[in-house]
């Protein structure tokens, strides 16, 4: 069992569960340990490993239409033998290079498919050319349980909660909206 | 037009890119069909009418040219190239109209800096801005704070910048559909409604000037 910070989880059947918080020493970092029941699967750009109901999937390098395709067999082999909902995905771009159109376009037909079988997904990337890129995927998959996040830090309340990505933030744009309704700045107050 | 609306969803796509195109002076393509696809006309309606709001807030509270930066900057974080050069390409119109001057950020360089780590983003925007602008370096330093440091908002802006950062984070669900791929010249300036021509001509000519120097000073 991996070491890590444990919280609990509701998933969509209300179930309670456990899982080793995502930080960055912990499960998007563990990559190169078996921890699962199955052997970790891997290619050239892409590897996965699961650990305590998360299952981290790391695109490293060029991601093309070929490596897409190998990901996609893969990680539909692995999900069919999980119950549904259960498990949450973590994709862990730090280190993708580039990501080709047609990867991209398989990753949202990927996520498509993710929406029906995976408890919740979250895309970590430091980079914002690729946070566009995972919205553009959650957003075209669709699915409202999928974001992209900077830090797998900033993924741990997203993978606990189970709020849509819609709702999420128009509630939050509207009550820092609120908030800042009731200020009078600096400049508007000299004028 | 529009797999998937119905006939009044379209008709109301039609009337905001025409009233858009009116008003602004710029044509948003699909991004309005996408948000009444995502959103329904209610809540297309609720999404602009905030968006109005916090614009207008934040350039009463600091100005146009810097309420149009840190959108730019508060776009960047979520990866939207049409948000980040659009708004970019706006603040710089606004500060050449008032200023002469062209802004730090040229709009050629938006997507490339991207491709940089957030802390390598936020180092490059602090050497154009730290010195020549520490009003806007401060605002766009407290930004990046509040949105990657869990930085409590206690300053008299803070509630605004977040205000922005979670509007533009809910918007880009609907505008990344563009600004996944889009690249300087594609998009227009963004938040300044209808630009004079003469304005543009001026801003464009000052700023091909000024690549043309910096790309001779770079072969030299």
């Amino acid at each position: 069992m991996h070491a890590g910070t444990r919280a609990t989880l509701t998933g969509p059947a209300g179930r309670n569960r456990t899982f080793a918080a995502l930080d960055s020493s912990s499960a998007v970092r563990y990559g190169r340990r078996a921890l699962g029941p199955s052997a970790p699967a891997s290619s050239d750009s892409w590897s996965f490993n699961e650990s305590d109901a998360i299952l981290t999937i790391t695109l490293h390098g060029d991601f093309d239409e070929a490596q897409a395709k190998g990901l996609d067999l893969a990680l539909r082999e692995r999900m069919t033998r999980i119950t549904p909902g259960v498990l949450a995905v973590v994709f862990d771009l730090n280190a993708l290079q580039r990501c080709s159109v047609e990867g991209r376009a398989m990753l949202a037909e990927l996520q498509r498919y993710l929406g029906e079988v995976a408890r919740r997904t979250a895309y970590v990337t430091n980079r914002p050319l690729f946070r566009g890129v995972a919205l553009w995927i959650c957003h075209s998959a669709p699915d409202a349980n999928a974001r992209a996040f900077p830090s797998a830090d900033a993924a741990t309340g997203w993978l606990a909660a189970s709020e849509g990505r819609g709702e999420l933030l128009q509630r939050s744009a509207s009550t820092w909206l609120d908030r800042a309704r009731a200020l009078v700045f600096a400049k508007e107050a000299s004028t | 037009m529009g797999s998937g609306l119905n006939f009044l969803q379209r008709s109301f796509v039609s009337a905001l890119r025409m009233l858009t195109k009116v008003s602004a002076g710029y044509d948003m393509r699909p991004i309005q069909e996408e948000m009444v696809r995502t959103l329904g006309v209610g809540g297309t309606l609720r999404m602009i009418k905030m968006g109005a709001e916090i614009t207008s807030t934040l350039s009463r509270a600091v100005g146009d040219y810097t309420a149009q930066t840190l959108i730019s900057v508060a776009a960047m974080w979520n990866g939207c190239r049409y948000c980040v050069i659009g708004h970019n390409y706006s603040a710089n119109l606004f500060r050449f109209r008032d200023t002469g001057v062209l802004g730090p950020l040229d709009e050629e360089e938006l997507v490339e800096l991207m491709r940089g780590t957030d802390d390598e983003v936020i180092e490059v925007l602090r050497q154009k801005f730290e010195t020549s602008e520490p009003r806007t370096w401060h605002l766009v330093h407290r930004m990046f704070q509040l949105r990657f440091r869990d930085l409590d908002p206690v300053e008299p802006e803070d509630q605004l910048l977040k205000a922005t950062l979670s509007y533009w984070e809910w918007l880009n669900e609907c505008t990344i559909i563009l600004g996944v791929d889009a690249r300087p010249g594609d998009v227009p300036a963004l938040g300044f409604m209808r630009p004079p021509a003469v304005l543009v001509r001026g801003y464009d000519d000052a700023r091909q000037a000024a690549r043309a120097v910096s790309s001779r000073g770079e072969r030299s």
